[in-house]
């Protein structure tokens, strides 16, 4: 007697697309038959709950405009775009991003880096700007800089807030990344705000 | 040699004076890598029932299957430029949509039957008994469907309801022909072994 069915036979099987000399088989082997019965029987059954519900036409129509809205926002910030070259030369680009992550860790020391997105533990920036001044090597952190980096602590936590801002190339552009269109765009108008006017 | 010119020969100047409505996909991934928006909106307009189609059938929800459809069409609009043409555009979609259906689920468990869908029964039916009957079953096959492993399950919708053939199957799970046969067969044996407990 030839060996029962295999798995991908008993597809086959019930597809009608069996070899002819397995469906010999099936002709004297009633437990490989009663399997392919079943399975046609479950098949028969899975067809019944296939309906998908119709979406009303004007949903095709925003649906349309809203996957284009959508790949516009992406294409103004291409996907491998490294910010390094979005905020020009390398050595503005360090001096900026020293004196961010000079505030992040000093921000991250005060909350005692304990800072999660959205938690109330969220330093604001006036507490920061009164408890750390020029005696703590900051100076130069006005409001909209310290608000700045409040701001990326509160959306991303302070150890991915220290991947985005402090340069190291590959950390930065994985966070970066991993920052959401809007996040980028405002991410990289404050931090090239912030360079043309301390840096010049 | 640029990827236009070697998925198609499209160049800008071309794209702009097809029809691109009547185009096939090829050449709207042609047009589209040579610049044309335009023929993006197409390639959106021509498979996005589908695309909301497999997605539904994944999470049974009209809300969830809406973000993921456009999750796929931001994707490939990201990644067509990937695309080999070795296979259909639709295939390449169904590898995306598959792709971010499973990630969905991996993160979070899937939505329970909404209540709306026994609207689907039909009222006008001669026989209302029967077709209450039929609805009680496809929420019964449906229930069971989505207790079934991800990959499992993906291969049954794209087998019975996108009628895709086993070859295609593999190509969208990234799997050989025997193994999308053998996914096939344990999803079939896991739905009887639930639609009888």
């Amino acid at each position: 007697m030839t060996t029962h069915l295999s798995n991908q036979e008993f597809v086959d099987a019930v597809d009608l697309v069996l070899a002819s000399d397995r469906v010999a088989h099936l002709t004297v082997c009633a437990a490989c038959r009663a399997e392919v019965e079943a399975l046609r029987a479950v098949l028969a059954d899975v067809s019944q709950g296939g309906d998908v519900p119709e979406p009303s036409p004007l949903f095709w129509d925003h649906f349309q405009s809203r996957v284009r809205a959508e790949v516009q926002s992406e294409a103004a910030v291409p996907a491998r775009l490294s910010w390094w070259a979005t905020l020009g030369s390398a050595r503005t680009f360090l001096a900026a991003g020293a004196t961010v992550a000079a505030a992040v860790i000093a921000v991250s020391l005060y909350t005692g880096g304990s800072v999660e997105p959205g938690s109330s533990a969220a330093v604001s920036v006036g507490e920061t700007s009164e408890l750390l001044g020029p005696e703590d090597g900051f100076a130069g952190l006005d409001g909209v800089e310290w608000g700045f980096v409040t701001d990326v602590m509160e959306t991303l936590g302070p150890d991915e807030a220290r991947d985005v801002l402090v340069p190291t190339r590959h950390a930065m552009d994985a966070a970066f990344e991993s920052l959401t269109t809007a996040e980028r765009d405002a991410f990289v108008r404050l931090l090239t705000a912030e360079m043309a006017e301390g840096l010049e | 040699m640029t990827a236009a010119r070697r998925a198609g020969e499209a160049t800008p100047r071309q794209a702009d004076h097809l029809d691109l409505a009547a185009a096939e996909d090829r050449v709207l991934v042609a047009a589209f890598l040579a610049g044309s928006r335009e023929a993006f909106d197409v390639i959106v307009t021509r498979h996005q029932r589908t695309v909301y189609q497999v997605c539904f059938r994944f999470v049974r929800n009209h809300e969830e299957a809406s973000d993921l459809a456009q999750d796929v069409f931001v994707r490939a609009f990201k990644g067509l430029k990937n695309f080999k043409g070795d296979s259909a555009l639709s295939t390449w979609l169904y590898r995306v949509g598959v792709n971010c259906c499973l990630n969905r689920l991996a993160v979070k468990r899937p939505a329970t039957e909404p209540i709306d869908s026994m609207q689907l029964v039909d009222q006008r039916s001669a026989d209302p008994l029967r077709a209450v009957m039929r609805g009680e079953k496809a929420t019964e096959v449906r229930q069971a469907i989505g207790q079934l492993p991800p990959k499992q399950r993906a291969t049954l919708l794209l087998r019975v309801y996108q009628e895709l053939s086993h070859e295609e199957i593999a190509g969208v799970m990234g799997c050989s022909v025997g193994a999308a046969k053998a996914n096939l067969f344990h999803a079939l044996g896991n739905l009887r072994r639930l639609l009888q407990s």
